[in-house]
Parts: structure tokens; C-alpha cells; sequence
């Protein structure tokens, strides 16, 4: 083995370091809370796993722009893992109008909804936007403002959004004699 | 129970809405099996994202963290610069390029583990390798698949004089990790760093 040559520091890499130290501790507290979101998004579990895996491959990709606070790195997985359900989505929509055998089919089937019949309905009587900010507030755990900063909108724009969503939700949830 | 916009419908009130949004898991009710298949899912993704790829995105990204610093190692996730590299092996690498130019330099390799797993045979693995051909090898593996400017993925602001370099060092790189067992990198919190004298001349 030949003597230790001089090092070029600009040919200098690490794979792992100490900056890299917070990216699989942030994997491993928030994996469960990402198959939820996915599972119950996308009522497979199966495909729920994958997606999971999809946002960790991601984050490890992007491990460099993972932000150094805990919150922001949390609001930075879960930014990957809308990214993942949106570009999954796309592919089943895909595939839907190559097959044109699933119209009009639910894209959850009535046992893996994580919300009773009548609830969903009404969630996707919503407006997508509203939608989902009732889906990261009441699914998710988060904050207002966290699922503003998740959104990429402003928060006094998610808090309207998410009282009219509350509002219509209470009428059509009455209107329909759910209770 | 307060009346929605003057509704005449009697409103669902806040405590009831919140109940019949709350989720309910059926697979959040074996929470070991869950946590064990998602502990499984990422180990999984762990080490494919350690493993050598083939696909040009992720080879320009890695590569271009290994030629050029920090400076566009923003792109390279896990690859940055340490001002205290020291390596395991310095593995002596050798080619002849196509057109028949010999080119010598050495690439040092280290094992790292970020969470305490014991990488010593590793470290014993490669520092006593035999290492002869790996350069030439590598060179070959690059020579088959090279960058070239203006392919579909490949960054229009990249010269093809830097393609090539990453061309050469993605090869040398990729034959040097796939020829360490794979049992040694397979395991959670263990990766390679390296770093090398190469100029990475293609031709």
C-alpha cells in the first residue's frame, strides 16, 4: 500500500458526517406518522408502505436541503411526502384513462377509509384545498399554522379556508342525518 | 350548538365534528408489527440509497460532489467535505484510457459508522484487499455508458471536459464500493467516504 498521498480537500467527500447525523433520527420519528398520512390517503397499506419508502429515499436524497430545526425538518418530510401522494395520484389517474375500467370507482374502498362513509362523503364534497387542510389538522396532528407552512400558503388563508371547510362540513353532515 | 350562516339545519356542534373526523386506523392496531415493517422499509431505503446507480441523475449528483467540493455538494445529499479525512486504504488506481494515455493516482477510502456499529472488519477488509485492476476496471465500466452534453438528463450548464471527468470518476467510484462485500455496507448507520488524487482523465 502506497504512502498516504497529498489530499485534495476539494476532492474530499464524506457519505456520512456530522451535518448528515439528524436525517435518520428524523426517519425514524416520523415514519409511522408518514404511512398514516399515506394510509389514510390512498386506503392500501401495501401501497401506503411504498409511498413511505418513496419519502425516505427522497429525504436521503435531499438530505443536504433538510432544514437543521426539528419542526422545520418535520415540515420538510412531510412537503416531500405531498409531493409523493400528488405524483402518486397522477399515476392512477394515468393508468385510469389508459384502462378506462375504474370510472367512477372510489379510489378507497369503504373498509380501509379511515373516516365513517358518511364523513368521507362529505370530505370529498370539499374543495381539494379545503380538503386537505382538514386531512393535516384532524388526520395529521398538525397546527394551523404548521399545515399553512406544509400548503405553502399563508395562515390567515388556511384558517379561512379551514373554518368554511368546518362550516360546510357541520351542515352537510346535519343535512345528511349523520347524527 | 351554534346555527351555520343562518342555516335552518341543525349543525353538527364542534365536539361531534372533531370526533366523526378523527381517524380510525385498523392498521394501527398491531403498532410493533407496523414499526417493524416500517424499521424494515427504512433499512431498505438506506442502503439503496448507499448502493452505486446507473441512472444518470443520481450518478451526476454524486459525482459532481466528488469532483467539485461543497460548493455543489447541495445536490449530493449526504456528500460534504471533512477537513480530516483519514483514510482506511489508499487503494492505488491504474488505467490505460482509449487512446492509450496510462494514468496513475489513488483513491482513499474510509468506513464511517454514524451510530456506533462496529465497522472493523470492514476497515481490516479494505486496508488488506487486493486492490490490483480496480482502476483499470473502473475506467472500462465508465468507458461504456460516458456523459455526454446535451443527453436529456444532463445539466445544460455542465461542459462535457467536466461529463467526462464525472464519467471516469463514477466508474472508479462504483467498482471500488461494489467490490467490498456486501455484507460489510448492508447495515444501518454504515457508509463509505472517500477521496482522491485522480484527475479523472477519459481520454
Amino acid at each position: 500500500m502506497p504512502a498516504q498521498p497529498e489530499e485534495s480537500v476539494e476532492a474530499l467527500q464524506w457519505m456520512w458526517s456530522e451535518d448528515t447525523l439528524d436525517l435518520p433520527r428524523l426517519i425514524d420519528g416520523s415514519k409511522r406518522a408518514l404511512f398514516a398520512y399515506f394510509a389514510r390517503r390512498v386506503g392500501s397499506t401495501e401501497d401506503a408502505a411504498d409511498l413511505t419508502g418513496e419519502v425516505m429515499l427522497t429525504m436521503w436524497q435531499k438530505a443536504a436541503s433538510m432544514p437543521a430545526d426539528a419542526t422545520e425538518a418535520r415540515m420538510w418530510a412531510f412537503g416531500i411526502a405531498r409531493n409523493v401522494l400528488a405524483n402518486h395520484r397522477r399515476s392512477i389517474a394515468r393508468r385510469r384513462k389508459l384502462s378506462e375500467r375504474l370510472t367512477g370507482e372510489a379510489l378507497v374502498s369503504g373498509d380501509t377509509r379511515p373516516v365513517r362513509d358518511d364523513v368521507w362523503e362529505a370530505l370529498r364534497a370539499l374543495p381539494e384545498f379545503d380538503r386537505e387542510v382538514i386531512q393535516l389538522i384532524h388526520w395529521d396532528g398538525f397546527s394551523l399554522a404548521d399545515a399553512a407552512r406544509i400548503l405553502g400558503k399563508k395562515p390567515a388563508t388556511v384558517r379561512s379556508r379551514y373554518s368554511r371547510a368546518r362550516a360546510k362540513l357541520r351542515v352537510d353532515l346535519a343535512a345528511s342525518g349523520s347524527l | 350548538m351554534n346555527r351555520v350562516n343562518g342555516s335552518s339545519e341543525e349543525p353538527v356542534d364542534d365536539t361531534q365534528l372533531d370526533k366523526l373526523l378523527s381517524p380510525r386506523d385498523t392498521w394501527a392496531k398491531s403498532p410493533e408489527l407496523l414499526d417493524a415493517m416500517l424499521v424494515r422499509i427504512a433499512a431498505r431505503v438506506e442502503q439503496e440509497h448507499r448502493r452505486p446507480h446507473r441512472r444518470r441523475g443520481a450518478r451526476i449528483a454524486a459525482v459532481v460532489g466528488a469532483l467539485f467540493g461543497a460548493g455543489v455538494l447541495a445536490t449530493a445529499a449526504t456528500v460534504y467535505i471533512a477537513p480530516n479525512f483519514t483514510p482506511d486504504a489508499v487503494i492505488p488506481i491504474s488505467y490505460v484510457t482509449d487512446t492509450g494515455r496510462s494514468v496513475e493516482c489513488t483513491y482513499s477510502l474510509a468506513i464511517r459508522s454514524w451510530n456506533g456499529t462496529d465497522v472493523t472488519a470492514a476497515k481490516e477488509w479494505i486496508a488488506s484487499h487486493d486492490w490490483t485492476g480496480i482502476g483499470q476496471r473502473g475506467y472500462d465500466l465508465a468507458i461504456q455508458d460516458p456523459l455526454k452534453a446535451g443527453d436529456p438528463d444532463t445539466d445544460p450548464e455542465i461542459t462535457q471536459e467536466t461529463l467526462d471527468q464525472m464519467t471516469v470518476s463514477t466508474g472508479i467510484s462504483t467498482v471500488v464500493v461494489q467490490e467490498i462485500p456486501q455484507d460489510y455496507l448492508d447495515r444501518l448507520g454504515v457508509g463509505t467516504a472517500g477521496t482522491s488524487t485522480c484527475k479523472w482523465e477519459l481520454h
